[in-house]
């Protein structure tokens, strides 16, 4: 007994002391994921005592580099994934069915309501300015292209399992009040934009091969399609073709890999298995002689897959991030500067670029201000007092009003469009815009008779819109904003937006679900 | 630097241990003193010098009072000597721990009169400044009524109240229970064993159980009134009564199992209270350092049951409500008080006929009140404290709730069920009609050695994992 005493001292000492051991003998522990560099040792002073300051760092000190460290963390973890099926209080990553992993704050996103959301008023005037730095940027043949970026959560939304879910129901107030707000705002100012949430959840699209199940962010792949939209609306604004294609193709990649980072973060022994092939991108090699523009992409980690592609696809003279408008960083050498906020000084880096990719993060649209107003206070101000232009005020007017549109079809690559509405001045030339899927173009009227309130329109399509043949499939029925102008008067308020077909409904147009027809010509 | 931190556990705790243990026996007091003196000035380095002033004070003023009884026991010396001693502890704990709040008070009624607030710097609460403040009065009183002698050495009074077990969270030591450990003490491998054990038993508690379960109380006590429900009233209500009993009682335990690892004995602080049949046996059961000083040296003061029963109940209203303030200084805490203390003083209206309840009934009841009384004590404010109440008794609105699983993660909810069930598993016992005890096989009480020895190594476990936090963008 007294032996098995002492023993029992013995052990109890030894698993307190274990990782001072472990920690004086730099012995080797278990890699963790996420782990911040360990804090240094401060230096002891009696002021720095008196003030409880030392005791902070000494004790930050210790925990950063406590002797397996790593080893008690992933077997920690174990128990409660494997036991209880939870990750850890406070975890970032939330367990969805079928081991689909999801950010925390993007399962709160989810679940936001009320006072949590931005209110119209807001995005309105985030859409308003963006809509004045776009075209002062456009009359200098430049672009600023916004992007409206997908949550997770409305990716895989089926897989959000029930305990995590408000009884908000569907569609979510986060839909109505961010999303589809956002999206109307930016319609409303003529805004040329990408909605990538609509792009990555449209049929046909591979959900797994653009967003790893357990990736926070999008994948290569996602971020190109987005890139490509974002190339057809730089083309759109300025005129300047730059050829983008996205070409899926797949690989194994080690566990290490960015569309881990979720699983990675779960930091546990035995982790749920994952398929380690990836959706990556092949680029053919650009023309000869193709412009190549400078582009910056101003947001969240989600531009990272944006410029790596955008550096990967060689299609770009100069590449750059700005990563939540606090540091600056350049591809490809990955170098990083922080941002002088306020600074006059921003450089030819900031404000030189052709184009700009402007992240609208959807979990990010907060009442509060964000990276996205720091960005246009100070950037949109800087490139509007080196340009010495002031930026114009949009301001949409009842003057002509759109109630209604037929769809015309398809014809030679032209898209037509009966407009019918109130158009006041009989005598007056009007000229219209229609935005498809966030790219803007002007249509030809080659019809107008204002007083019997019709304007016929057409407009170019791209190639490969609504192939078949496109991978991932595009589908036919795009969503289309309209509005006309007469002379130089303001605009008239945007009509839709509205589901369009390449083809009239039936025998050679559209499938019920928005899929062209077998065999359509053209479409 | 709490018990339940990696800096004590795998740093602080060893070390001294290893100091203390190879110091020869005659130098001990002076190992525990200096490991004392460390673990104080860690947390609360510029209190530091009131403490061991305070302990001075003491020392000279119990002498003098003692010298004063023995020449004349009515000496009013020695009486103005006590009260200038309390005097100058409660200006100390009024100080520290209350003047943020009278200020508080004060400026909100300068608002109503439409002037401006008082210049006022926030005064830091040092670390178990009630705790020491309380021993320095029992000390001081049981001088003077000669229910103790003062300390003959100075350095045992310092080390009896510096000693690091109780400096977080008590127990109130008393010096007459601790007087002869200080001047002499065993140590053997069964006692550190033992301290080990109970040690290990209140980490587990506390990391394991409380810590989980706090999960479920902070995310009900975070929801807005609209979205509060009956279920989720007393879910969040229940889930802080467990988190609160594990969190104090095993700290207790805590503090209990390092004095003995150091060869001293402390007295218990918790006695099974959730079984209590009543309020009044809950508080023989609930933080019994605490009532006991208060029975002692504030309720038998204010006449306690001899100048009749108005006035019993009175005293009993004034002690529950001056309770309800030591334990912290706001409203909600007085408003526990008084609401613990109006139910006292029914019990002992009721009488006799209390007892005629069926013996489930009295324990249910007990519980439900008790449970109540959490949410004064967990609220922010009495505004939420109300509307919990409303909440628990069908009156809430029940807007959209919250997500589930961030309220109630699996494991939290498996903690809350076996802390119920250890709170309420002595009520068996109580129920059972069987006369002999049952004795455990030697290989369980093997196996139950080697429990607490797992459950230390997995607190610790859980301890390292819950300071760790992962950024996903660690790399960026």
């Amino acid at each position: 007994m007294r032996a098995g005493t002492k023993i029992l001292v013995c052990l109890y000492m030894a698993v307190a002391v274990l990782p001072l051991a472990v920690m004086a003998l730099h012995l080797r522990d278990h890699e963790i994921f996420g782990a911040l560099p360990p804090a240094n040792k401060p230096a002891l002073s009696l002021d720095r005592f008196r003030s409880e300051d030392y005791q902070k760092e000494f004790t930050a000190w210790f925990e950063s580099r406590l002797g397996w460290k790593g080893n008690a963390i992933k077997t920690d973890n174990a128990l409660l994934y494997h036991v209880f099926r939870d990750t850890k209080p406070g975890s970032a990553v939330a367990i969805g069915r079928r081991g689909v992993l999801f950010k925390d704050e993007d399962i709160a996103y989810y679940n936001k309501d009320g006072a949590q959301l931005p209110s119209h008023a807001r995005l309105d005037e985030m859409a308003r300015r963006i809509a004045a730095l776009q075209a002062l940027l456009r009359k200098y043949g430049r672009a600023l292209v916004p992007v409206l970026v997908p949550s997770k959560t409305s990716l895989y939304r089926d897989e959000i399992k029930p305990e995590w879910t408000r009884a908000h129901g569907q569609p979510r107030p986060t839909d109505r009040s961010v999303y589809r707000a956002m999206i109307a705002a930016l319609d409303a100012h003529q805004v040329s934009y990408v909605d990538a949430r609509a792009l990555l959840t449209a049929p046909g699209i591979p959900r797994e091969a653009v967003w790893g199940r357990f990736a926070r962010h999008w994948s290569t792949y996602g971020a190109c399609l987005t890139m490509q939209q974002v190339v057809r609306a730089y083309t759109s604004l300025t005129g300047k073709a730059v050829a983008y294609e996205c070409k899926l193709a797949h690989a194994r990649r080690p566990p290490s890999h960015d569309d881990f980072d979720l699983w990675n973060l779960l930091n546990m022994w035995k982790p749920p298995r994952i398929n380690r092939v990836v959706a990556v991108v092949e680029h053919d090699p650009p023309l000869d002689g193709a412009v190549k523009p400078s582009v910056m992409c101003v947001g969240t980690s989600f531009c990272w897959n944006i410029m790596r592609d955008a550096a990967a696809s060689l299609r770009f003279s100069a590449i750059h991030m700005d990563f939540y408008h606090n540091t600056l960083v350049a591809w490809p050498e990955n170098t990083s500067v922080p941002v002088q906020r306020g600074s006059k000084d921003l450089g030819d880096a900031f404000l030189g670029k052709d184009l700009y990719v402007l992240d609208l993060f959807e979990t990010y649209l907060q009442p509060a201000n964000t990276y996205i107003d720091e960005f246009l206070d100070q950037v949109g101000t800087e490139l509007e007092r080196t340009a010495g232009i002031v930026v114009p005020v949009v301001k949409p007017t009842a003057a002509a009003t759109i109630t209604g549109i037929a769809d015309l079809g398809v014809f030679e690559q032209q898209h037509y469009f009966e407009l019918w509405g109130t158009f006041p001045n009989p005598n007056a030339r009007y000229t219209a815009t229609i935005t498809c899927d966030g790219v803007r173009r002007d249509a030809v009227v080659y019809y107008q008779n204002p007083t019997g309130g019709q304007i016929n329109v057409h407009l170019q399509i791209d190639p490969g819109t609504c192939d078949r043949t496109q991978q991932p499939p595009r589908i036919s029925g795009v969503s289309c904003t309209f509005h006309v102008q007469q002379g130089d008067s303001p605009n008239s308020p945007v009509f839709g937006p509205r589901l369009v077909c390449p083809g009239p409904r039936g025998a050679s147009g559209q499938e019920p679900d928005g899929r062209c027809m077998p065999g359509l010509s053209g479409c | 630097m709490p018990f339940s931190s990696l800096l004590f556990v795998h740093l602080f705790l060893p070390v001294f241990l290893v100091v203390y243990w190879l110091t020869p026996k005659a130098a001990k007091n002076y190992a525990a003193i200096a490991g004392s003196v460390v673990f104080y000035a860690w947390g609360a380095p510029r209190f530091l010098p009131v403490v061991l002033g305070l302990g001075i004070c003491d020392y000279v003023v119990s002498h003098q009072i003692a010298r004063s009884r023995a020449a004349a026991p009515t000496s009013s010396r020695a009486r103005w000597l006590l009260g200038l001693g309390i005097t100058l502890h409660l200006s100390v704990l009024a100080y520290f721990k209350y003047s943020n709040f009278f200020v508080d008070q004060f400026d909100g009624l300068l608002a109503h009169a439409g002037i401006s607030a008082v210049q006022w710097s926030k005064v830091l609460l040092p670390i178990g400044v009630s705790f020491i403040t309380f021993e320095e009065i029992s000390y001081l009183c049981d001088v003077y009524r000669g229910d103790a002698r003062p300390a003959r050495r100075l350095s045992q009074y310092i080390l009896f109240l510096t000693l690091f077990p109780h400096s977080i969270a008590g127990p109130i030591f008393r010096w007459k229970d601790l007087e002869a450990q200080l001047a002499e003490r065993s140590h053997s491998w069964l006692l550190v064993r033992d301290g080990f054990e109970r040690f290990a038993r209140g980490l587990a508690k506390k990391v394991l159980v409380a810590d989980s379960v706090g999960n479920i109380s902070d995310g009900v006590f975070a929801l807005s009134a609209e979205q509060l429900s009956a279920g989720y009233a007393w879910l969040g209500a229940v889930a802080y009564a467990i988190q609160i009993y594990f969190d104090f009682s095993g700290y207790s335990d805590m503090a209990i199992g390092l004095g003995k690892m150091i060869g001293f004995r402390f007295k218990e602080n918790f006695n099974q209270p959730y079984i209590s049949a009543s309020v009044t046996e809950f508080w023989t059961r609930w933080h019994i350092s605490l009532s006991s000083w208060l029975r002692d040296y504030l309720y038998i003061p204010l006449g306690g049951n001899r100048r009749g029963r108005r006035r019993a109940l009175l005293n009993l209203m004034i002690v529950f409500s001056l309770s309800g303030l030591w334990h912290g200084a706001a409203w909600t805490f007085v408003l526990w008080g008084m609401y613990h203390g109006a139910w006292v003083i029914a019990e002992r209206l009721a009488g006799e006929r209390r007892a005629q309840l069926p013996r489930v009934l009295q324990h249910a009841l007990t519980l439900a009140i008790v449970v109540i009384g959490w949410v004064f004590f967990r609220a922010s404010d009495a505004a939420q404290a109300f509307d919990m109440i409303r909440a628990m008794f069908g009156f809430g609105a029940g807007l959209p709730g919250p997500m589930r699983e961030q309220l109630a993660p699996h494991f939290a909810q498996v903690a809350l069920i076996i802390g119920i069930a250890i709170v309420l598993a002595p009520l068996v016992k109580r129920y059972r009609t069987a006369t002999s005890e049952i004795r455990l096989p030697v290989a369980v009480a093997v196996a139950s050695r080697v429990g607490w020895l797992v459950l230390f190594a997995a607190s610790a476990i859980h301890l390292t994992n819950m300071r760790f936090t992962p950024l996903i963008y660690f790399k960026f």
